[in-house]
């Protein structure tokens, strides 16, 4: 239904995107992941034919996006990372204003609005200004402007910014019910929030794809691993060389060393081997001065995703 | 181009409008100031010596000089800006839509809130005359609400046309202010300075004060009150005499000349800009 082929974007001298490919198969929620920063937007924003590309190609249904743009802009509900809302306006009349801009059939146009109205909640302020509205009923403002067309294609730059828990949850359930009707790319740069919604990912850094699979096995990945941060003092290769061999180690690397060497351990999940490694540590007659689990933050799962490749 | 797209931006412009604060502020200052002087006028304070609708208009010309400019500078500068700003400029651009259709839409969209606005205080300040001072010289009323209009759909354009190279709305609010202060001021004083430095003929000075829209608004605004020597000036004296009855008709083009060319410059800023 979409396919991007090395698309690549400068701005200025900077490259924002390089060489990005993909596809999205028809009524899939595909998840674009990565750290503020990666293009996420950016490849958006030449997905909705808000922007030009710098090379590569890009289609949406068939059609070009830069040689058949308007037939791209007809089949595609985007709704960027500010929704571009007309504050002066109720929210009815601005609907009824992309129905237009959109070619919704004046017949079918007033039911396509109260369904779009129903379908994210807006029932109890379709009569308000836009201004007057609060920030998570705006966002649904943005996400009724995306949807009233009835668009095959759904493009939604982190759709989930700035709301309250319980928002965030509202509209992670709504952008779960939109697969198989319509094909969704949804950016975000919370990891669990595209295992939530997503049947497959892309993980983006730096303005180049870096990896492509389905949330259950980005998540193995992630959680295969437990980490444990060991402080020692003793000659560093040799540690580090007995810290390997302890069973159920995958890797061990030296994080700083002035004087004391600290070792971030990577094991094996579902097995405690801080037992083992103290041992290790004790009987070569070395100092233990710490040793704990870590947590490991989306931060690391991103560098770890993102610098293995 | 697909004129159901203009018409519904012109639409969604009106609907705007009819929210935006600064157009209620301005339709609400005009009315009210427009309303104050012609009862001032009715009341003898006038200065040109003309009875009912003629010594009313009289004294509407320097408000409509120093307001309407200010309200179609201003506008204009703020409509593609402040879009810009919040990010629909370019959301409309994505839609199924020509930027051609976007501009010339926000054009007669912002063109008819301001229209009416400075109808509703016409027709106000209208009704209080006809009502206290007749009907005598209601034709140069009608003149000037004419000149008026036009006047405003050309500082629009202008505005829009600053619209169009500034990014960021308040930058070019501060622009069409300072276009303002130099139609206003400077218009009158610079040409009085150049006629002097650089010892103009009086044919030279009147095409000169023609190219400012709010000069040309003026003297046509005077001309059809069938002002007296001392206020039309030796300028209005000189151009009275070249066009006669042809002056009107001049000072539409000259006015419809700033609304079509402003128009058309900010399309080909856009399209050299490669977008709004
Ligand atoms: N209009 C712009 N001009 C210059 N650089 C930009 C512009 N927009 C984005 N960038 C840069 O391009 C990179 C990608 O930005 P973006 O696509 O917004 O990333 P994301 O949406 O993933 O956070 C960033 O480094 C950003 O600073
Ligand atoms: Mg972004």
């Amino acid at each position: 239904m979409i396919r991007v082929e090395n698309l690549t974007r400068y701005y200025g001298n900077f490259p924002a995107i390089e060489d990005v490919t993909f596809d999205v198969d028809k009524g899939e929620i595909l998840g674009f992941l990565g750290p503020n920063g990666a293009g996420k937007s950016t490849t958006m924003r030449i997905l909705t034919c808000y922007m030009p590309a710098t090379s590569g190609k890009a289609t949406v249904a068939g059609f070009d996006v830069f040689e058949q743009s308007m037939e791209v802009r007809k089949r595609i509900g985007y709704l960027p990372e500010h929704p571009p809302l007309y504050p002066d306006l109720t929210v009815d009349t601005y609907l009824d204003f992309v129905a237009k801009i959109k070619g919704v059939p004046a017949q079918e146009r007033k039911k396509a609005i109260d369904d779009v109205i129903d379908r994210v909640g807006l029932q109890d302020v379709r009569n308000r200004t836009i201004r007057k509205l609060s920030k998570g009923f705006k966002q649904r403002v943005g996400l009724a402007q995306a949807l009233v067309h009835d668009p095959e294609v759904l493009i939604l730059d982190e759709p989930t910014v700035g709301l309250d828990p319980k928002q965030i949850i509202e509209v992670r359930e709504l952008i779960k019910s939109l697969a198989g009707r319509h094909t969704v790319i949804l950016s975000t740069h919370i990891l669990p929030e595209v295992s939530m919604t997503c049947q497959r990912v892309v993980i983006i850094d730096k303005g180049r794809v870096v990896a492509e699979d389905t949330p259950e096995n980005l998540s193995a990945k992630v959680k295969s691993t437990e980490r444990i941060l060991v402080e020692v003092e003793g000659p560093q290769d040799e540690v580090k060389q007995k810290l390997t061999s302890v069973p159920g180690v995958k890797n061990v690397s030296l994080e700083n060393a002035n004087g004391t060497a600290r070792f971030v351990i990577d094991s094996e999940l579902d097995k405690d081997i801080r037992k083992d490694l103290a041992n290790t540590v004790v009987s070569q007659g070395w100092g233990l001065l710490e040793l704990r689990p870590m947590d490991v933050s989306l931060e690391e799962v991103f560098l770890r995703l993102t610098t293995k490749e | 181009m697909d004129i159901n797209n203009v018409l519904l931006i012109t639409w969604k412009e009106i609907l705007n409008a009819r929210r935006n604060r600064w157009f209620i502020l301005y339709t609400i200052v005009f009315a009210l100031l427009s309303l104050a002087l012609s009862w001032l006028g009715l009341a003898g304070v006038g200065n040109y010596n003309l009875a009912g609708f003629g010594k009313t208009t009289a004294s509407l010309i320097n408000l409509i000089l120093l307001i309407v400019p200010l309200m179609g500078l201003t506008l204009g500068a703020i409509s593609l800006a402040g879009e810009r700003e919040k990010g629909t400029l370019l959301y409309l651009l994505a839609q199924p839509v020509s930027p051609f259709e976007v501009l010339l839409g926000k054009f007669l969209g912002i063109g008819a809130a301001l229209l009416a606005a400075l109808l509703i205080g016409f027709g106000l300040s209208g009704y209080l005359i006809a009502l206290r001072g007749g009907m005598t010289q209601i034709g140069s009323y009608l003149s000037l609400i004419g000149f008026t209009l036009l006047l405003a759909l050309a500082t629009l354009g202008i505005g829009l046309l600053i619209s169009s190279f500034m990014k960021k709305a308040e930058s070019a609010v501060g622009m069409a202010l300072f276009l303002w202060l130099f139609f206003v001021f400077f218009g009158d004083l610079g040409l009085i300075g150049s006629t002097l430095f650089f010892k103009l003929d009086i044919q030279q000075v009147l095409y000169i004060s023609l190219i400012n829209p709010l000069q040309a608004f003026k003297l046509g605004a005077l001309m059809s009150m069938r002002a007296n020597l001392e206020v039309l000036g030796p300028v209005g004296l000189y151009a009275m005499r070249t066009f006669g009855a042809q002056l009107a008709i001049l000072i539409s083009a000259v006015l419809g000349v700033w609304i079509f060319s402003s128009f058309v410059v900010t399309y080909a800023v856009i399209q050299k800009k490669g977008g709004l």
